[in-house]
Order: C-alpha cells, then structure tokens, then sequence
C-alpha cells in the first residue's frame, strides 16, 4: 500500500480549479434554460421490461381463461341443452344438429315427420338422424330394443348397434337401421316417440339422373363391345375390349348397388340418459380449461413462431452491438496503458 | 431561476476540483484537463435531466461523464494524428511537462509520469478523490476486485519508483 505521507501529499497538492476555468464552468452551468417538465418520460429499459413482462404473461394467462369460460359458457355439441316438448305431442329440439355427410340437407329441427312424402318416379337415397335422450338406463335399453323391432317388423335390417352403460347409471346407444323406403316416414315417428329429442337431421339425395346417366353408359359400352365381337377381335383390340368390359362390369354393379341403397333409408339414431348436474358442472370446468390451455398453446405457437423469424436479427443485433462493445474496451485499454 | 438550476450550479460548483483532477490524472496535461472538464460539463448539463440520485452520487456520474469524455477526445485525437501520419503534415508540437498538482515532490510527480493512464486513474479515484471501491469501479466499468487489483500494482509501482528515485 502507499505510505500515509505520500497519499497525504497527494491529496494536499491534488490540482485545483483557476478562476477563469470556474468562470467558464460557472458560464456553462448559467446557460441552461429553464428546465419544463417532461409531458411523457419513458420508463428505463430494465423497469419497462419488470412491468411489461408480467403485464404481457397476465394479460396471456387472463386472455385463456376467459375465452375458456366464454367458450364454455355458450351451449356447443358437448353441453347437454334442455328439451322442450312440442304441442303435438313430440318434441322442440334446443341444440344445433350434429353434422352430417356432404349431401343435400332436407331439414332440421322439425318436431315430427320432417321427411317428404317419396316420389316413387324418383330414385332417392334418404338419410334420418336423431338424437335422443331417455330418462335413465331402463328406458335405455327398452328405447334401443324397440327400435331394432320396428326396424325388422318394416322389412328393414339392423346395420349397426353400440350399446354401453359405463358407470353411475349413465349410458348411451347407437344404432344405424336401414328400413325400405316407403316406411321412413313411420320409422322416423316411431323412433321420434323414444325419448326427448335433443338433434335431428334428414337428408335426400336424389340419384335418379345419376343412375339414367350410368344406363346410358352402360347401353352405349354394350354396343361398343358387340360392334368389336362382331367383327371378330383381332389382337390389337383385345385389350381394349378388356377395358371396356371391366368399366361395363363396374357400372352395372355400381348402378346396382345405387339402387339398392335408394331402396332402403338409412336411419342412425343416438339415444343418451339424462346427464347428472354435477357431471354437467365438471363438464363446464374441464371443457374451461381445455380452451384457455388451447389458447395458451396457441399463443406459444405464435411467439415461437415470432422468436424464429425475429431470432436470425436479433442474434444478428446482439452481435453487431456485443462486437461494438469490445472493440470499444480493446480501444481503452490501449488508449490506457499509455502513460 | 429554479430549483434544478440552481441544483446544477451547485453541483458543478462543488465538483469542480474533483473532475479537474481526476482529469488531470488521466491525461497528464493540465491544459487539456480544463477543457475537458469544461466539455464534462456541458455534458452534464444536457444529460442533467437522466440523473438519477438513487444510482449514485453526483461525484461518481460527473466522473463517469469525465471518463467518456476524455476517452472520446484520445479517440478523436488518435484519428486525427492517423491522419495527419498517412499525409505526413504532422506538425512538432512542444508537449509540456506533466503536472498532477502544485507543490508536489519531484520524485512523486515524476513516478506519476511514469504510471500508466489506467494506473493513474484508479490512484486518482481511490487516493485523491477518496471514493470507496464500489464508486471507483462504477466509474471505470470494472469489477471492484480488478480494481482493487489495479489499485494495488499502481500503488506498488508508484512507491517502488518514489524510493529508487529517493535512493538515487
């Protein structure tokens, strides 16, 4: 360390300011114009950065949870909604109809019957759903074998049966009937006596040109063959003769199957028990959360999204600036050393 | 005149002796010690609104300020002598001796001479301006151990030439 002396001859004889440099510092500090108030300062960096981080992560976090409880709040698919009963005696339906195949949507929520009487001149492929719902898993089992019945008792067939009663006395039941056409109209009303219903659906599609179309193809390949036999089939036409017997076999079986289809309505039903309160109040807390955690990785999508095309010029910033920084100290450091 | 003004004045009225000096080490050139503490000031006096009390005293800011300051000015003057090298119309410019104060002991002023730049910076600060460790590597954007460490070499170094020149 240094000796007392000389640190104290240091400091007596440290350099003092002249008059004229107090006069020119005394000038400088006399220069200054009366100093206004700032109308808007901006925060430091750092304290900007301590408030706008949290702020940005609640305002995320808020954001998720209340799309999450507005979009949980509204009645979707998944909500139970509350039957009314019509005054003929069926039902009024309060949910929106759960979506079917691409085809021509006759319509929906009509209390009874919605289907329209057939065109026996037409071909029409008919498709009905119904949602329903039974007071409990008695009248569930009883609902669900009532409908097989009806359907065989018409001359129909059961395509498809699911039945299940997990727990605590709630179950559900799906059934896919296929019932001649001239009977959809009674099915649908048969059906539509089963329970509460909560959708319905019917769908037509009128295939009548589509099958006059495959005729036509069909006629006109059968000419094409015989013309090609008659004549005598010579090698180079073989294959091709091949081909068209492969589309006319095809068509004919197509065009049959067609109209197979439209003989017979496809009807698919869903029968469900009575949803219990407190299943419906966890339902609405789940189906909260599951939204605001979509949300919330949502908004992870866009910030990664946003770091990756903003990442390359930040590095490329923090570079420049990190670069700028050391050769500022090597400059000191240099300029330093020097005595 | 207004309460900040006037707190402006004051400050640079109280400070005056500390920047001098602390520039006068730096750069061995008492001349251009003034001129850059005048230049400090103007700085200070722009950058006046920016001070915060709750970062530091205004000794140590000014300080700060003094130090850009003056490492601004080697930088300029490192361009310009560049310049005037590459165009050989450097004129011969008679330096002065250097002086760190008035009645100083030869042997002293002389060993003061000899330091580096950072070695006189740090004495300044730590001996002749009395700031504790904390302020001094504030100001010279150091760790306060290398400053201690640098304190220490200039120390040794300056008592080592004080002696050898006294034993001479």
């Amino acid at each position: 360390m240094l000796s007392p002396e000389l640190a104290s001859e240091l400091r007596v004889a440290r350099p003092v300011a002249s008059r004229e440099l107090r006069e020119r510092v005394r000038e400088v500090a006399a220069s200054e114009r009366p100093a206004r108030e700032p109308r808007f300062a901006l925060p430091s960096f750092r304290r900007l950065a301590l408030v706008a981080i949290p702020a940005a992560l609640a305002v995320a976090l808020g954001g998720a949870l209340v799309h999450g409880l507005i979009s949980s709040g509204s009645s979707g698919p998944k909500a139970a909604p509350t039957p009314v009963r019509s005054a003929s005696g069926g039902t009024g339906i309060k949910s929106p109809p759960i979506q079917g195949p691409p085809v021509a949507q006759a319509d929906r929520a009509q209390p009874v019957s919605p289907v329209p009487p057939n065109s026996s001149a037409r071909l029409q492929q008919y498709g009905a759903f119904l949602g329903l719902q039974v007071k409990d898993l008695g009248a569930l089992s009883d609902a669900t074998k009532r409908a097989m019945r009806f359907a065989r008792d018409v001359g129909g067939f059961v395509a498809y049966v699911r039945y299940s009663s997990p727990s605590h006395g709630q179950g559900s039941a799906s059934l896919i009937v296929r019932v001649p056409v001239d009977r959809v109209q009674d099915a649908i009303e048969e059906y539509s006596n089963l329970g509460t219903i909560l959708s319905q659906k019917v769908n037509i599609l009128d295939v009548t040109k589509a099958v006059e179309e495959e005729a036509r193809e069909i006629a006109r390949l059968r000419t094409q063959i015989a013309q090609i036999e008659a004549g005598g089939v010579t090698p180079q036409e073989r294959y091709r003769l091949a081909e068209l017997e492969a589309r006319l076999d095809y068509l004919t079986k197509h065009r049959a199957a067609t109209v197979r289809r439209a003989q017979f309505a496809r009807v698919a039903l869903e029968l469900a028990t009575k949803p219990k309160h407190g299943a419906a109040a966890a339902g609405r807390f789940d189906r909260t959360m599951s939204d605001a955690g979509g949300v919330l990785v949502r908004e992870a999508e866009i910030l990664l999204y946003t770091l990756i095309v903003a990442g390359p010029l930040l590095l490329l910033g923090l570079g420049a600036v990190t670069l700028g920084r050391i050769q500022r100290r090597r400059f000191e450091n240099r300029v330093l050393e020097r005595s | 005149m207004n309460a900040e003004r006037q707190s402006f004045a004051a400050i640079a009225e109280q400070h005056l002796d500390d920047v001098l000096a602390y520039l006068v080490y730096l750069t061995a050139d008492h001349s251009l010690a003034e001129d850059l503490a005048v230049d400090t000031f103007e700085r200070a006096l722009r950058r006046w609104r920016r001070f915060d009390r709750r970062r530091g005293s205004a000794r140590t800011w000014l300080c700060q300020l003094a130090r850009s300051v003056a490492l601004d000015h080697f930088r300029s003057e490192g361009r310009r002598l560049r310049r005037e090298d590459r165009y050989a119309v450097r004129e011969l410019r008679e330096v002065p001796p250097p002086s760190f104060g008035e009645g100083l002991s030869p042997e002293l002023e002389h060993a003061l001479a000899e330091l580096s730049r950072a070695e006189r910076e740090v004495v300044a600060l730590r001996v002749v301006l009395e700031l504790d460790g904390e302020m001094a590597a504030r100001v010279l954007g150091i760790s306060q151990s290398a400053c201690s460490t640098r304190l220490s070499r200039a120390l040794q170094k300056l008592e080592g030439m004080v002696s050898a020149h006294a034993v001479a």
